[in-house]
């Protein structure tokens, strides 16, 4: 029942829309803007001396569907995953500092069950979207670019392993949510223990293993394979894992 | 039937980091060794003064806050916190009631009654019913709770307290954010909830408790004071605390003056003040009603006055929460000195 409430807040506060919105739109751009750029740049070089136009013509490459998901990557890893952390940084300190918490608490639903709906509901959104944004990206790309360059398979292989990337981001920001009283505090502690793990990834002989390689661009170019991702996989369960039960384990715990 | 709420040896402490040194612990006894037994069908008013214990202590009931020590018991089943099944049978409305403010009314309704497992149906005939009873135009169920005033608010907050059919229903402070009309509305309905729920209804506005309820309880420091049905305080503190107005004709001011001399010759009356018009009326304080009922004629009389008006003015409830209250508070100092 909570969890219903929870997608229908979702929708009406405008909230799990601007994600979806901004994750169609990311699916749909990176294919058009990779198509269109060097047609942008031909315009630009018609009024350019003939020496900078060859340097430039040099340069640029003819557009392809690997652009296209690379342009895709790039894109969804600064917007996206900044967008999923606002979307849902407030979903339980928004909660509490405005005491609609402490209120329906009182009702017959607990903690756990409170916590989860919450949960839940944001995978289902993350879900959705990203929906949007690969069946987009994957449409636009063939529609554009008929190379055959790409495996689909790998494609859906790469949305598979981001998916759960998002689940893992999606229990920072519950267990940054929890700790916290204010969605501009919960904000802060997402991006920081976001920032943390991404800067993982640098110390030598553990940083390899570390979640946020499945979200790997090599496996739509087959420069790596499942197995090389096997113990970031295990690991990124792990700590979403702990994410999760902590968050549910200190909401348990809290005074409201 | 069983109690409708018992508090047991209920304790709260906080614990709070000193600002000068972090490794200071401070603890602050919100709740201190609470007992109190409300009976079934009672409107029990929960008085105390800001700061006192009583939002502490009606979180503890309804499981938002965890006691430090002691026991609840809601008609004899023990309150546990985190778990929504032992406090089911209360409805809670907080001082400032906060709704999603995305939803209807209708909707927060639905949303409240289906938590508690109630089938559509029931919620729909269970809304329709309190709707009756407080007084709640059926139109606005489909207005979205932001739009609502706050007096719209608290209705709407009473009305979610009493969905689910429960045998108690804690009210906090709910008439001290409201203006007087709120206020008036607020009260018609508490009143009209009497027989048919028992009500603990906390606050420091006494007028509200003298309209509505028919038992206190006064809480200071955490720790209860005062505790039984209005009628009962009232009589007792007025045999402790009385305040007598005697009115004599004004005619000689020297016997007047030897009279008031002599009085103070007894510990358990004090001089208050005087007026004079026509005749003069004279208050007195007296901690034994009986006493002075005995002493002060026979002395007036052989003072060489005469008595026009004789008689004890009973103690409200104002006087009797400033006298429990401010006596604790003294004693504390004494204690401090």
């Amino acid at each position: 029942m909570f969890f219903k409430k929870e997608i229908v807040e979702l929708i009406k506060t405008v909230k799990g829309i601007v994600l979806a919105i901004i994750f169609l739109v990311l699916g749909i751009s990176s294919p058009l803007l990779t198509k269109l750029t060097p047609e942008i740049l031909k315009m630009a070089l018609a009024d350019a001396s003939p020496e900078e136009a060859q340097v430039l013509s040099a340069v640029m490459s003819a557009p392809s569907s690997l652009e296209s998901y690379s342009q895709f990557f790039g894109n969804f890893n600064s917007i996206g995953l900044l967008v999923v952390i606002i979307v849902f940084a407030g979903i339980v300190a928004n909660e509490k500092s405005k005491n609609t918490a402490a209120y329906i608490l009182t009702k017959n639903i607990s903690r756990t069950q409170f916590i989860l709906s919450k949960f839940v509901s944001s995978v289902v959104f993350v879900f959705v979207s990203l929906v949007l944004a690969m069946g987009s990206q994957i449409l636009y790309t063939k529609f554009l670019f008929d190379d055959n360059l790409i495996d689909i398979k790998y494609v859906m292989l790469y949305f598979a392993l981001l998916f759960l990337y998002l689940i893992f981001i999606l229990t920072i920001v519950l267990f940054s949510s929890v700790i916290t009283k204010t969605v501009t505090s919960a904000t802060f502690f997402a991006f920081l223990i976001f920032i943390v793990f991404n800067i993982l990834p640098s110390v030598p002989k553990i940083g390899k293993y570390m979640p946020s390689d499945i979200n790997n661009f090599g496996i739509i170019t087959q420069a790596k394979n499942i197995g090389d991702l096997a113990v970031n996989i295990i690991i990124a369960v792990i700590c979403l894992i702990i994410f999760l039960f902590s968050s549910v384990k200190i909401f348990n715990r809290q005074e409201l | 039937m069983n109690d409708a709420l018992k508090l047991v040896n209920l304790t709260k402490i906080f614990s709070t980091k000193s600002i000068n040194n972090n490794k200071t612990e401070n603890k602050i006894i919100a709740v201190n060794n609470l007992n109190l037994t409300i009976p079934h069908g009672s409107v029990y008013g929960f008085l105390g003064r800001n700061g006192a214990g009583k939002t502490t202590t009606l979180k503890m009931i309804t499981g938002l806050s965890k006691p430090t020590d002691g026991e609840i018991y809601i008609y004899g089943n023990k309150i546990e916190f985190g778990k929504p099944a032992s406090y089911k049978n209360i409805g809670f409305l907080p001082d400032v009631p906060e709704f999603y403010s995305f939803m209807t009314a209708r909707e927060y309704l639905f949303l409240c009654g289906r938590l508690h497992k109630m089938s559509d149906n029931d919620i729909k005939n269970k809304i329709r019913e309190i709707f009756e009873l407080i007084n709640f135009d059926k139109k606005r169920l489909k207005n979205k709770i932001s739009t609502f005033s706050r007096g719209m608010k608290q209705k709407l907050g009473i009305a979610v307290a009493l969905i689910n059919s429960p045998d108690l229903i804690m009210l906090d402070e709910p008439t001290s954010a409201l203006d007087p009309i709120g206020r008036k509305e607020t009260i018609n309905i508490i009143n009209s909830l009497r027989g048919k729920y028992t009500v603990v209804f906390s606050t420091h506005i006494l007028n509200d408790v003298e309209r509505v309820c028919d038992r206190i309880a006064l809480i200071e420091k955490g720790s209860l004071i005062l505790d039984g049905s209005i009628n009962d305080i009232k009589s007792k503190y007025s045999g402790l605390h009385s305040v007598l107005n005697v009115e004599i004709p004004a005619n000689n001011k020297l016997i007047l003056d030897k009279f008031l001399e002599a009085i103070k010759e007894f510990d358990f009356i004090s001089y208050i003040n005087s007026e004079e018009d026509e005749n003069i009326k004279l208050s007195f304080k007296t901690s034994d009603r009986k006493k002075a009922g005995e002493i002060l004629p026979k002395m007036i009389y052989e003072n060489g006055l005469s008595l026009i008006k004789f008689e004890f003015e009973d103690a409200n409830l104002e006087d009797i929460f400033i006298s429990a209250t401010s006596s604790i508070v003294s004693q504390e100092k004494e204690a401090v000195i």
